[in-house]
């Protein structure tokens, strides 16, 4: 009888202490593991950041850049830029068109050679996030054929580009 | 990504929530291997803050008094580091729906000495700003002036009857004024007369 109360004792005992240790998992319920992964965008000139290109001439990869973001939405990129200007003398910014060329995973170009003009706003839309590497970019720049009578000098502006995350 | 940092990085949240008339934080950081000048303003740079505007007053080409207000504005940055920008909203009362904007974090090679020639570029990155609200937004689609706010309700039936008492009372008083003329006229003319 001793013997039996002792055991119930420790029965007890022992319930007791696996009650208040026993994991969650002993239990069957999911333990959940968050990990929270922030949505970024990183713009990158891989070219140098000014380049000059003569009239009537390209300037080839004058400008390359790279758009690395895991936004579900992807992005969009604007340019602008003012009248390119000498002294006192201006000539319009449309006056230089460019050539964009985009790469994919196998670095084949795959963009059509459409010449777009200085003043396009948003020239890409992409709605997708970027490749693991980052999307690439490159530019060739063409100055126009200027008349004879144009004022020498040399003619320079600001192009800003802007990537902004899709939403 | 390329193990080696391109000269010119910027890197910042693509998207970010803002509660109304709330405040958050985010950094902005320096991915290159060279110094940038960082400047940041607030822009629309995609669909929803062009049609969608977190601001007062909006046309699909301007847009004033924003809802957005951030801050440092300007800093520099060395290759790796961070800065923390504070970002704050306050929304009007009786807002509904989605709102937008960008804070664009525009960079610039620190550099010493005259600049050089041609043609020079600078890149930003446009961080999208969402102010979730309850209800539907109304779209921006006009373009040209600003319009008026409406009246408030409760002055218009105001104004209805004090312009029309306004008017009556100038017409009585310019009536009066025209009789005691006329009248002191006759009282001289007679005074010559006799």
């Amino acid at each position: 009888m001793k013997g039996i109360k002792l055991l119930a004792a420790a029965a007890v005992a022992a319930a007791a202490i696996g009650a208040s240790t026993a994991p969650a998992w002993a239990d069957g319920g999911p333990v959940t593991a968050t990990v929270a992964v922030p949505s970024t965008l990183t713009f990158s000139f891989t070219s140098a950041t000014s380049f000059t290109v003569a009239p009537g001439a390209t300037s080839t990869g004058a400008v390359a850049f790279t758009i690395v973001t895991n936004n579900p939405a992807g992005y969009d990129v604007f340019q602008s830029a003012p009248d390119l200007t000498a002294g006192a003398n201006s000539l319009p910014a449309t006056d230089l068109s460019f050539v964009l060329h985009y790469h994919n995973s196998n670095g084949t170009d795959v963009t059509p050679a459409a010449q777009l003009t200085n003043t396009q706003a948003r020239f890409i839309h992409q709605v997708t996030p970027s490749m693991g590497g980052g999307d690439t970019y490159a530019q060739d720049w063409t100055a126009a054929t200027l008349p004879g009578n144009t004022p020498g000098g040399n003619y320079s502006t600001v192009i800003t580009y802007i990537a902004a995350g899709n939403s | 990504m390329s193990s080696t940092p391109e000269p010119y990085s910027i890197t910042a949240p693509a998207v970010m929530v803002l509660q109304p008339d709330a405040a958050g934080t985010f950094k902005v950081v320096n991915s290159g291997s060279k110094p940038i000048q960082v400047t940041g303003s607030l822009g629309r740079y995609n669909d929803k803050s062009l049609h969608y505007p977190a601001a007062s007053h909006a046309t699909l080409t301007t847009f004033s008094q924003p809802w957005v207000t951030f801050t440092p504005h300007q800093f520099r940055l060395q290759p790796g580091q961070s800065v923390t920008v504070r970002i704050s909203d306050h929304v009007p009362a009786g807002t509904q729906g989605h709102h937008y904007l960008n804070v664009a974090w525009l960079i610039k090679p620190v550099t010493t000495g005259p600049t050089t020639a041609g043609t020079h570029l600078q890149g930003a990155v446009a961080t999208s700003i969402d102010i979730p609200m309850p209800g539907h937004a109304v779209a921006v689609t006009s373009h040209g002036q600003p319009q008026p706010p409406p009246l408030p309700p409760g002055q218009f039936p105001v104004l209805l009857v004090l312009i029309p008492a306004l008017l009556l009372v100038l017409a009585v008083a310019t009536a009066a004024a025209l009789a005691a003329r006329r009248a002191r006229n006759r009282h001289l003319q007679r005074a010559r007369t006799s």
